[in-house]
This record gives structure tokens, sequence and C-alpha cells, in this order.
């Protein structure tokens, strides 16, 4: 690539990525304008919990108690 | 059922972060051309190439087969959006240029080393066969264009969209109720505050970051017993309104502040309004079409909190504006002033225990067990046979066991899931202090939604009891042996699950264990059962309130219970009991099929 394809890619990379973290900035913002409720307790066990992995999947993890049956 | 489209997206997703990988080298090596993730080393990175190439492949084909199956072979729980069009399209125009660049440069023979571990790419490049150097090297430009225009668009487009999910889910996830969300959160009653929800930012920062981590994927839709008969509630759509609502006034909002993040003034002005009929407004049908049963909540693969934001809206309607339907009147009043929906005189509430030597609970009567009868156990004629039942076996098991008499007030239940939290807090509030008074540790219910209020919501009012559904202590006394079953008819029975025993509680195992106790065998399943089980309609205070749009809950539910021909219809609820007996009705099956609480069942096998 020449030295010009590169400056005007750098330049779309730069303004690309300026809007995204400013959209994304704008978006916190907004949710912070709820109001509070702590859920930053039990860090450990929301750690712990690999069931927020199960996003990966796809799928909720079935419950234990449910499964269990039929 | 949405049970296997999580498939698809499992490739897309992994595909996505596979790709992340190779689509950071590509913009690394857009602005420094001799960049390279070579230093990775002979091993790793090959494998990442083969994971990258294969991967490529695996994620159009996933892309087409979600684009058919919003185009072609669509479920009624997926919405064809443009926003899903045009992120699709992205993606596979990604794919194809990532292909078209690397089979160029593989036959320009300018990526020789590489093209062993990119097996797709050199079965492509054999495509190019026919064409010339100066004509790959344009074409190869041309898909370097395509693919570094397609990544910065989506970096721009993501925050905008649905998508924006790839950002937002896993931080919702992590935030999420640690347990099922069995309850709202307590109002504290001070002058000059405002009660409810009625402006976006009135919802807490978690209920905000819900609306973007919704994926729009439709399954709670499929099975919201509301949207499922024709009501005006989608708890998709509400979701998606919310986050319209918060995008248009907090943007407003924040352009006047500088302090923007803090959060809102309840007097902050806003222009749509949270509750109407216009664009971006939660309609007041749907808000009240809400059984609270949780079928939402559970089916959510990000763990949106449908129900409390409902509530939320509820409380401002009823104690901010008295705008409720016109039939919850009498209950509001009724529960207020006598303790009970009816109306009907507090001393009536022990008259169903005439006659029988039940002890009623006093200063020098103590007990181990408090049989919380609940309003529809004490005054509804049908319900007062499984609660006279339920004290025959306790009497038969030699259980320690009394009630409150005329002393028991209702629970709150209904109250409590309509919004109104004003005389809800009153009854909390006096019902603890009485059984604190009496010592009470471990309380019995009769009904479901006692069971949870006492259980869960109480929890918000000091309650430090244990409290159980009769089913489970039923089960148990069998379990030790104190209850002795002679075998009750052999009669196909099929169980229903109350929403606010299994969902909320968690109890399915044991009613079901207890009715294969009596009667020797195994109760029929509905197809929606347990965890995933189809609400009787009288949640979240419905069982007060008229259904005249679409078709009637219960019917669905009594229609799926009589296809497997049962003689009985078992149930552990007295709502359930009430609207399967309506459905029957309606369905001229009176007679035919009979409703039966599980405790009087085994009253039958007990002989």
């Amino acid at each position: 690539m020449s030295g010009a394809e590169i400056g005007m890619f750098v330049v779309l990379l730069l303004l690309a990525v300026a809007r995204f973290f400013r959209d994304l900035y704008r978006l916190f913002a907004l949710m912070c304008l709820g109001r509070w409720e702590n859920r930053f307790d039990r860090l450990w066990a929301r750690l712990r919990s690999a069931r927020w992995m199960a996003l990966a999947s796809g799928e909720k993890w079935p419950t234990s108690s449910a499964s269990t049956m039929c | 059922m949405a049970d296997k489209f999580g498939i698809n997206h499992v490739l897309i997703f992994w595909g996505f972060l596979v790709l992340l990988l190779v689509n950071a080298e590509f913009v690394l090596a857009g602005v420094f051309p001799r960049f390279s993730l070579s230093f990775l080393g002979s091993v790793l990175y090959p494998a990442l190439l083969l994971a990258a190439d294969c991967m490529s492949l695996v994620v159009l084909a996933a892309v087409i087969i979600a684009v058919s199956r919003r185009a072609v072979f669509r479920p009624a729980y997926i919405d064809p959006t443009l926003d899903a069009f045009i992120i699709l399209g992205l993606i596979a125009t990604l794919m194809i240029a990532y292909f078209g660049l690397n089979a160029c440069e593989i036959r320009l023979g300018e990526r020789m080393d590489e093209a062993p571990w990119m097996p797709v790419s050199r079965l492509l490049s054999q495509l190019a066969a026919p064409y010339t150097p100066a004509q790959l090297h344009v074409a190869a430009r041309v898909f370097w264009c395509i693919h570094a225009l397609g990544l910065l668009f989506f970096l721009v487009y993501l925050p905008r969209g649905k998508h924006l999910h790839i950002i937002t889910a896993i931080p919702n996830c992590f935030f999420r109720s640690l347990s099922f969300v069995t309850t709202a959160p307590r109002l504290v009653f001070k002058k000059g505050r405002s009660f409810g929800v009625s402006k976006v930012f009135q919802f807490t920062w978690k209920d905000l970051l819900d609306f973007y981590a919704c994926t729009e994927c439709g399954r709670f839709q499929a099975q919201c017993p509301a949207h499922n008969t024709g009501k005006a509630l989608n708890p998709k759509q509400v979701i998606r309104t919310g986050k319209m609502n918060l995008l248009t006034n907090g943007s407003w909002l924040l352009a006047g502040r500088f302090d923007s993040l803090a959060p809102a003034k309840d007097d902050a002005p806003t222009i749509w309004p949270l509750i109407g009929n216009g664009e971006g407004s939660v309609s007041t049908d749907a808000i009240w079409a809400c059984t609270t049963c949780g079928a939402c909540m559970n089916a959510c693969p990000v763990y949106i909190e449908h129900v409390p934001k409902l509530i939320g809206l509820r409380r401002h309607l009823v104690m901010e504006k008295a705008q409720f339907p016109p039939e919850l009147i009498n209950l509001f009043e009724n529960t207020e002033q006598r303790f009970n929906p009816w109306g009907i005189a507090p001393p009536e509430r022990a008259k169903w225990a005439q006659g029988q030597e039940i002890k009623v609970l006093a200063e020098d009567v103590k007990v181990e067990y408090l049989f919380f009868v609940g309003c529809s156990g004490a005054f509804d004629s049908r319900s007062r046979k499984t609660t006279q039942a339920l004290a025959k076996i306790f009497t038969k098991a030699g259980l320690s066991w009394g009630i409150l008499g005329s002393q028991e007030k209702c629970c709150g239940d209904p109250l409590r899931r309509l919004g109104n939290e004003y005389v809800f807090d009153q009854l909390a509030r006096e019902n603890v202090e009485l059984f604190r008074k009496h010592g009470i540790r471990h309380i019995i219910t009769f009904c479901p939604h006692c069971l949870s209020t006492l259980k869960n919501d109480y929890a918000q009012y000091g309650g430090d009891f244990q409290v159980m559904h009769h089913t489970q202590l039923v089960a148990e006394l069998i379990r030790q042996g104190r209850i002795k079953l002679a075998g009750g008819r052999d009669e196909p029975i099929v169980f229903h699950d109350s929403c606010y025993l299994g969902r909320y509680n968690g109890v399915y195992q044991e009613p079901r264990q207890v009715l294969a106790a009596a009667t020797g065998r195994a109760p029929l399943e509905m197809p929606r059962r347990l965890d995933r089980s189809f609400c009787c309609g009288a949640g979240g205070g419905r069982m007060w309130m008229d259904e005249d749009v679409g078709q009637a809950t219960y019917l669905e539910r009594t229609r799926e219970a009589q296809a497997l021909k049962p003689a009985t219809i078992c149930v552990a609820c007295p709502y359930c009991m009430t609207m399967f007996e309506d459905g029957l009705r309606d369905e001229n099956a009176v007679g035919k099929v009979q409703v039966k609480d599980v405790a009087e069942t085994v009253l039958e096998a007990m002989g």
C-alpha cells in the first residue's frame, strides 16, 4: 500500500474508533441516569457462577431442579 | 419451542472470537504494513490461520441459515428486522472479502508459506486461475477495501443496533440477580418522594442495562401467556420500547447536563412519556396484561428481568395516578379494610375449622408449625375442601400445628403484584409482627402465592421463618412414614405446575413424588411443564381482573391438559384450581374431568 492509502486508512480508522467509543460513553452516561442499585455484592459468587458464560453457547443452562425430572 | 436455535448462535459467537484476532492483525497491518501475528510461533500462528479459515466458512454458513430463518423459514418469535439483515449482510460481506483477499494473494504466490494452513482459501484460489496477475492485484485491492470498510462500518454501527448485546450481554449476565427474581424492591414511603416508574430513568441502572443487553431473540415472547393468547403485552416490545424511550429522553436530558454520570432527578423533563399509547411508550393494556408468571425471565438467555419493570409501572399507575382497571377497586378496598379480597368479615376466616379440634394460636397455645391458610383456603368454598383435607392429613400424621384463625390477614400477594405497595406494606408489617408475637419458626402454606410472598417478599421485612408449601411437607411426611397410603384410584392424572410454586420457588419434584406415592404411578405431563409451564392466567392479580381481550389463558391451558385425556387435573394452587374449573365449564367437561388439589388426592389414598 502507498503512504497515501495508509494515511487514508489511519484517518478512517481513528474516526471509526472515536465514534465507537463516543457512542459507548454516551450509552454509559444514559445508563447512569438510572437509580442506584447495588449489584456489586457477592462478586466472587458472580465470578464463580459460570452460568454467565452460558451466553457463549446461545442457550441458558437448565435449572437443576427442573432438569432432574422427566 | 426455542430449544435448539442456540447452535447457530454459538457458531457465530465463537467464530467472531477467532476472527477477532485475525481482524486485529488485518487492521494493524493496514497501519503498519509489515505487521503480522507470525511472532506467535510455528505452532500457534498456523493454528490460528487454520481456525480462522475454517471458522470463516462456518460463520458464512451460520449467517446463511440465520438469514433463511428470517426470510424463509421464520418462526413466529423471530422478527425479520432491517437491523438484523444489515448485521448479517455485513458479516457475510466480511467473510466473502476475507476469502477473496486470501484466494487472490495465494494465487499471486504472496502467501505460499501460509497457504497450507488455509484450506478453504487455497481451494477458492483455484477459481482465480483464469485471471492475470494484474487482474488479481486489482481484485485483491478491492477485497481489501471491502473488508476494511466493512470492519470500520461494523465498529460504527455496533452501538446503534441490537447487536450492542455483543458488548453488553456479558456484563448483564454478570450483574444479574443470582437467584430467580421472586420479588420487587421494597419501597420506602416518605413525603415528597415519587412511587413507581413513570419516566425511564426512574428504573435502576441495571434495568437500563437490560435494555441494552436484549438480543431480541424472542424466546420469552414464545412462552409469554399474555402474548400467546392475543393480549397487548409483548415482553420483547416492552424492552425495545424502554430502550427507544431511554435513547430519546436520555439524549435530550444529557445535552443540558454537566454532571452526566449522576442519576437523573424525578422531576427531570422528558419528551416521550414512558406510559402511553404513542411511540416509545408502553401501553396500559400491556402493563395490566402481565400475569407475572416469570416465563419471560426464565427463558431470557441474558437474564433480563422483565417482571419487576412492569410492577414498577403498575406502582406508578396505582399509587400516583389511581389509574387501574375498575374491577380492582373492590379488591383494593376489601383487602385494605377487611384483609381479604372478598371483603368478608374477618371472624369468618376460621369458619372452615368449626367443629374440628384445631388449635388457634394464642399466648398459651404454641405449636411447631403454623398453617397459614390464606384467603382462598379460608373463604373460597371450593378451596375450603382442600384446607379441610390438609387439616385431616396434618392431624393424622401427628403434626404439632395450628392456625391464626381470625388474626390471620391476607399475605398481600395480589396487592404487591398489582402495584398497590402501600397497602401491601401495611399488611406485610402487621403479619410479620404477628408471626414474631407467636414465636413462629415454621410456616406451611396452602397457596403458592402465600408461599412466595411469605418466603421471598417478607424477607424484606425481617421475616426469618422457614416457609414451605403443603406439598413439600406432605412429601416429607410420606418419606418419614408418618402418612400411610392405602392406594388411590387407578386413573390418569395430569399435573399442572403453578408458576409461583415451580419457577418462583423451585418446587417441581415434591408434588410429583406425592402424586406418585398416592396413586402408584407418575402423573401425566403436559408438553409445557416444569420451568416451562404455561400460566393458568390468574397470577399477578389477574385472578381479580376481567379477561376480555384475545383468548382466555385458562382455556388454552385447560385444553392442553384435556389433550392428555385425564380423569383428573391435579393442581397445587387455589388460583389454578379456579381457572381449571372455569376452563372445564367452558369446555362442557364438568363431570368428565375433575380438578383436585394434590392434598385431596393424598387424603383419598389415606383411606
